[in-house]
C-alpha cells in the first residue's frame, strides 16, 4: 500500500512538472529581412550603376511588406494591411505622391529580389516603392511566483509569467526603375508584461500585435520627416531629377505679353472713345 | 486651420470637383501659384473691365464673370485630363479682353478695328504658342507649373457665348 501511495506522488508529481516542461521556455522570433528578399544569396555587396534617378511627380506609390521567413512567420494578412493602410492614409494628402497602393503580400516572393520587385510594379503599375520589413522578438520569462503554478489553479491566477516583445519596423523607399534606395526610417517599439500560465499565449499574440502598431505609430512621423528631407536633399543633388507629368499642374498664366496686349487694347478703346 | 491651407480648398482640384467640391469651378480663379502671377492675371483682368465697363454696366459684367467662370473650370474637366491641380485668373483675364474688344469692335473706325484685329492676331499666335509648349521666358508661373494654355482657349469661347447671352451691341 505505502509503495502504491509513493507510486501515486511521483506520478503526479511527474504529470505537473511536465505541464511546466511543456511551456516554451524562450519565446519566439519574426523577421522580414529586406536584404534576404532583395538580394537573396548575395555573396557580394551590390554595385549600382551610377544613374540619375527621374521622379515623376505625382508619384505613383506601392507599399508592401516584405515576405517573411517562414510561412507562418509575422503578422497575419489582415493586420498587415490595417498597419499598410494607416501608412498610406499618413501620405496621402501629399500633392506630389498621385496614388498609393497596398500591395498584399501574396504577391511578393521570398527571396524574390528586383525581378519580383520590378513584376510587381508593372502590375500594380507604380513607380516608387515602400518596403516594410521587421523583425520582431519574444522574450519569456517566470517569476518567482511562478511555483503556485504546482497548485494548478495558480496556473490560471497567478501571474508567474512575464513576456518583452521588442519590434522593430523599418520602411525603406526604393526606386523601381533604377533600383536605388531614395530614404528609409525606421519604428520600434517594446511592450512588456505578465500573464497567467494559461492565458500567456493569447497575451503574447496580443503583445505581438500591439508591438508592431506601435512601431509603426513612431514609424510614420519619422518617414515623414526623411520625406521631407529627402524633398529638400534632392533640389540641389545632380543624381535626382524630378519631372512633372505632361500636364499634371496647371496655371492660368496670362504673363507680361498679355498684360502688354491689355494695355495696348485699353489704349485702343481711350484713343476710339476720344474721338467718339 | 492655417492661412496656407485656404488655397488648396479653393483651387482647380479635379478629384475634389468630381466628388462634390463644386465652389472650385468658381474659387479656382481667385487663387494663384505667387504673387506675381497674382498680379499680373489681376491687371490684365482689370484693363480690360475698364474697357468693358462702360458699354456693359457693372450688372452685365459681374453676370458674364459669374456664367464663365465655372463653364471655364468646367472646360477644363473635360478638355485637359490630366489637369489635377490648376490655379490663376487668366481664362478669366481672356475671357474679359475678348469681351472689351467686341464691346469696342462696333464703335471703333478702321485704323482701330485693325489694331484691334492685330491684338485678336497675337492673342491667338500666343495660346497657340502654348499650346506648343513654347512658353519659356514669358511665363510668370513656378517651374513645376505648366501653363494650361486650354483655359485662354476656353475664356475665347466664353467670351464668344457672353457676347451672345448678353446681347452685347
Amino acid at each position: 500500500m505505502r509503495f502504491l501511495k509513493t507510486l501515486l506522488i511521483i506520478a503526479v508529481a511527474a504529470g505537473l512538472s511536465g505541464c511546466v516542461g511543456w511551456r516554451s521556455p524562450d519565446g519566439a522570433k519574426q523577421t522580414g529581412s529586406l536584404v534576404d528578399y532583395l538580394y537573396p544569396n548575395a555573396k557580394e555587396a551590390p554595385t549600382l550603376a551610377p544613374s540619375v534617378v527621374k521622379l515623376r511627380p505625382p508619384v505613383k506609390v506601392g507599399i508592401a511588406f516584405v515576405p517573411g521567413a517562414n510561412w507562418n512567420n509575422g503578422l497575419p494578412e489582415a493586420a498587415k494591411m490595417k498597419l499598410l493602410e494607416r501608412v498610406r492614409d499618413s501620405f496621402a494628402k501629399h500633392q506630389y505622391i498621385g496614388k498609393i497602393e497596398i500591395i498584399p503580400s501574396q504577391y511578393l516572393q521570398a527571396k524574390g529580389g528586383f525581378t519580383n520587385l520590378e513584376q510587381v510594379a508593372r502590375m500594380f503599375d507604380v513607380e516608387v516603392v515602400t518596403l516594410l520589413s521587421y523583425d520582431q522578438v519574444q522574450f519569456n520569462d517566470t517569476n518567482a511566483l511562478a511555483v503556485l503554478y504546482w497548485t494548478i489553479i495558480g496556473a490560471y491566477v497567478i501571474h508567474g509569467d512575464q513576456y518583452d516583445v521588442q519590434t522593430m519596423v523599418d520602411a525603406a523607399v526604393f526606386d523601381v526603375q533604377s533600383h536605388k534606395l531614395l530614404f528609409r526610417a525606421p519604428g520600434t517599439s517594446r511592450v512588456k508584461g505578465g500573464a497567467t500560465w494559461a492565458g500567456l499565449s493569447e497575451k503574447q499574440r496580443l503583445a505581438a500585435g500591439e508591438g508592431y502598431e506601435r512601431a509603426v505609430d513612431q514609424l510614420i512621423p519619422q518617414l515623414q520627416t526623411e520625406l521631407d528631407g529627402f524633398r529638400e536633399r534632392i533640389k540641389n543633388n545632380a543624381n535626382y531629377q524630378v519631372e512633372n507629368k505632361a500636364g499634371y499642374k496647371g496655371g492660368g498664366a496670362m504673363g507680361w505679353i498679355s498684360l502688354a496686349l491689355a494695355v495696348l487694347l485699353a489704349g485702343v478703346a481711350y484713343a476710339v472713345r476720344r474721338r467718339a | 486651420m492655417r492661412f496656407g491651407v485656404v488655397p488648396e480648398l479653393l483651387e482647380f482640384d479635379r478629384h475634389a470637383i468630381l466628388a462634390g467640391e463644386i465652389w472650385r469651378l468658381w474659387t479656382c480663379h481667385l487663387v494663384h501659384y505667387s504673387t506675381r502671377h497674382a498680379l499680373i492675371d489681376l491687371a490684365t483682368a482689370a484693363a480690360a473691365c475698364s474697357v468693358a465697363l462702360p458699354v456693359l454696366g457693372w450688372r452685365r459684367l459681374c453676370l458674364a464673370v459669374a456664367l464663365t467662370a465655372p463653364l471655364i473650370a468646367g472646360g477644363l474637366l473635360l478638355l485637359a485630363p490630366d489637369l489635377i491641380y490648376y490655379r490663376g485668373a487668366s481664362g478669366m483675364a481672356v475671357m474679359l479682353v475678348v469681351l472689351a474688344a467686341c464691346t469696342l469692335w462696333r464703335q471703333a473706325g478702321i485704323r482701330a478695328r485693325t489694331a484691334l484685329a492685330l491684338l485678336g492676331v497675337a492673342l491667338a499666335v500666343k495660346i497657340g504658342a502654348e499650346a506648343l509648349g513654347y512658353t519659356t521666358g514669358w511665363s510668370d508661373l513656378p517651374a513645376d507649373v505648366h501653363v494650361a494654355w486650354q483655359a485662354h482657349l476656353l475664356g475665347v469661347s466664353s467670351a464668344a457665348l457672353t457676347i451672345k447671352i448678353l446681347a452685347v451691341r
